[in-house]
């Protein structure tokens, strides 16, 4: 499938910005990659229809730090962040600054296309109005415990704190947060965040500038 | 206490002959029952009367003793050498070397206790087994040991998690590579190439699965909480089969199920048990390689105390067995750095389950392991 929108791929690792490169020109996009924020940076004011990816953790300027500069030059680019895996609390303020879509490494091919074209096509992240509404009808299926440990989980917390938090065991803490899971049909606590952060809108910039 | 004993052993009352000889015999029954070994030296330093501990102490009967000097026994350690045992003052512990009837000589210290009052003078003296130099030197070994083994299973820990982080990035390249191999080929539509797709999704999957068992190790080492859901045991095995039977030669070798658990719903971290049913049945391929018959055996059944207990059984060669097979750095395979069944054991008890190992009936050898089953999935 061509694609008319141009990636900007950022990331500080060659291996992997190369092999990034490859896998979105074979799936038919054009792809401008950058090995750190400040080249992206300098290019700055893109063409229309761009997506960016960038690596969260580099040198220098972050994926964080990239997301709120241009937030500050007002430049609206639907951004997906390429994480490493345990990163979740790092990937939520990564949301929260901005970001649309958070990806755990290594991903299919499929979740990151899929991103991408979701991301830059609607110009709107995540999730369009059928999915929220599916969001939403998971939620309510949740028992009060169960959404009280996926605040937690959201907020990057670890079992042990959101059971010291709750007053809970531990252990039972581990027995709603497979239920919550498996009832919110979320695959990792990515996925998780994702569905959450799409229904509170906490992640749009243009609500919460 | 035996000392007061014997202080006041010479200054009986003796009103009545009877009431005297009922004495000196209560008084002979507790010199005999002290469990230390008790000698009665004379004023030259002769053993004048010896209790039955100090007989079987020493492999000695009671007249091969009495009269003798105390050196027959025992000999004060050279820098105690100037100090007579018999004459010294009043209360002295003195080290030395107990030398029994059988030749094995050991470090033992007499503490004396003279009554210098007494009508006919004597001196006490008590023996008191020290630990053997030897002893000391291997416990300090021992310990030396344990440390040593700790600063690397600590220092294996900083690198597992160090590799993880360095490896994420190349399985991430090679994921994306052979999905850009894969997406390229589908496009040219050449019909040769089914062959070589179906090998890219194969690298494809095999390098996600590394990515994964990388970020449950990092979890692992970093002693995070591993994200816990509710699985089934047999799909756990099924799938750890799937992979773990890959390039094994198979064809040689005959596995046979025996799923028989009622249940086998279990909170768990997938990939971790997995890991151990994969590690568990790699050992037991291995241990099978050049046997005659090559039978793997898996099994489930549901333990009595709410557990599911899996069975992994082999035709091999069997193993070594002692306490020290799940310990980490131990391995009885000529390659093996000896780390998987220790994380085996860690990955198991952290689950609140066990992991045993037995040899086979007649060959080969069981591993096995239990998990708590999940009972009331919507348990509040």
């Amino acid at each position: 499938m061509p694609n008319d929108v141009i990636v900007h791929v950022v990331d500080d690792d060659e291996t992997f910005r190369k092999s990034l490169t490859f896998l979105l020109a074979s799936a038919g996009y054009s792809v401008c990659a950058y090995e750190s924020a400040l080249t992206f940076l300098a290019l700055l004011p893109l063409p229309e229809k761009a997506c960016l990816v960038t690596d969260l953790r580099m040198p220098q300027i972050n994926g964080i730090d990239l997301l709120l500069r241009l937030r500050a030059l007002d430049i609206e680019i639907p951004t997906i962040i390429i994480t490493c895996h345990g990163d979740v609390s790092m990937a939520v303020q990564a949301m929260k600054a901005g970001a649309a879509d958070f990806i755990e490494k290594p991903f299919k091919d499929d979740v990151l296309i899929r991103a991408i074209n979701r991301v830059a096509s609607q110009g709107d992240p995540i999730a369009t109005t059928a999915e929220r509404n599916t969001v939403k009808a998971r939620l309510r299926q949740l028992t009060e415990r169960e959404q009280q440990v996926l605040a937690g989980v959201v907020e990057g917390l670890q079992n042990k704190a959101i059971a010291f938090d709750l007053g809970i065991s531990a252990r039972t803490v581990e027995v709603h947060r497979a239920n919550m899971m498996a009832k919110m049909g979320a695959h990792n606590i990515a996925d998780l965040v994702r569905m959450v952060l799409s229904y509170n809108g906490v992640a749009r910039p243009r609500i919460n500038p | 206490m035996s000392a007061r004993h014997h202080e006041s052993y010479p200054r009986l009352p003796t009103s009545t002959f009877v009431a005297d000889q009922d004495r000196l015999h209560h008084i002979k029954r507790i010199f005999d029952l002290v469990p230390n070994a008790l000698l009665l030296l004379d004023q030259a330093g002769n053993i004048a009367a010896c209790n039955a501990a100090a007989l079987a102490f020493f492999g000695y009967s009671e007249h091969e003793l009495v009269g003798r000097d105390v050196d027959f026994v025992w000999q004060a350690t050279a820098t105690d050498r100037h100090a007579k045992p018999h004459v010294a003052a009043c209360s002295e512990l003195l080290t030395g070397i107990a030398r029994p009837k059988n030749g094995e000589i050991f470090p033992a210290a007499l503490s004396f206790v003279a009554d210098t009052a007494a009508i006919a003078p004597f001196t006490s003296a008590m023996l008191q087994k020290l630990p053997r130099e030897s002893d000391s030197v291997h416990q300090v070994r021992q310990l030396q040991a344990e440390l040593a083994h700790m600063a690397r299973v600590t220092e294996l820990g900083e690198m597992a998690a160090t590799l993880a982080h360095e490896l994420t990035q190349p399985l991430a390249a090679i994921a994306n590579y052979s999905q850009g191999c894969t997406r390229l080929m589908a496009t040219t539509g050449d019909t040769s190439s089914t062959q070589v797709q179906e090998v890219l999704s194969e690298i494809t999957r095999h390098a996600l699965r590394a990515g994964d068992i990388i970020n449950r190790l990092r979890d692992f080492v970093a002693r995070t909480a591993g994200d816990k859901s509710v699985e089934h045991v047999h799909q756990l095995i099924d799938e750890a089969m799937e992979i773990t039977l890959l390039g094994t030669g198979s064809s040689r070798l005959s596995t046979e199920y025996l799923l028989e658990a009622k249940r086998d719903r279990v909170l768990v971290d997938r990939i971790q048990i997995e890991q151990v049913v994969m590690n568990l049945v790699r050992n037991a391929v291995e241990a099978m390689e050049g046997a005659q018959r090559r039978n793997l055996r898996i099994s489930t059944k549901n333990g009595t105390d709410d557990t599911i207990v899996v069975e992994i059984s082999d035709t091999g060669a069997g193993i070594e067995w002692d306490e020290t097979l799940f310990h980490p750095f131990v391995s009885n395979k000529p390659r093996g750095i000896g780390v998987g069944l220790a994380m085996s054991k860690r990955i198991i008890e952290a689950h609140g389950g066990n992991i045993s190992a037995r040899p086979g009936a007649g060959v080969g050898s069981i591993f096995s392991f239990t998990l708590p089953l999940l009972e009331r999935p919507d348990a509040k």
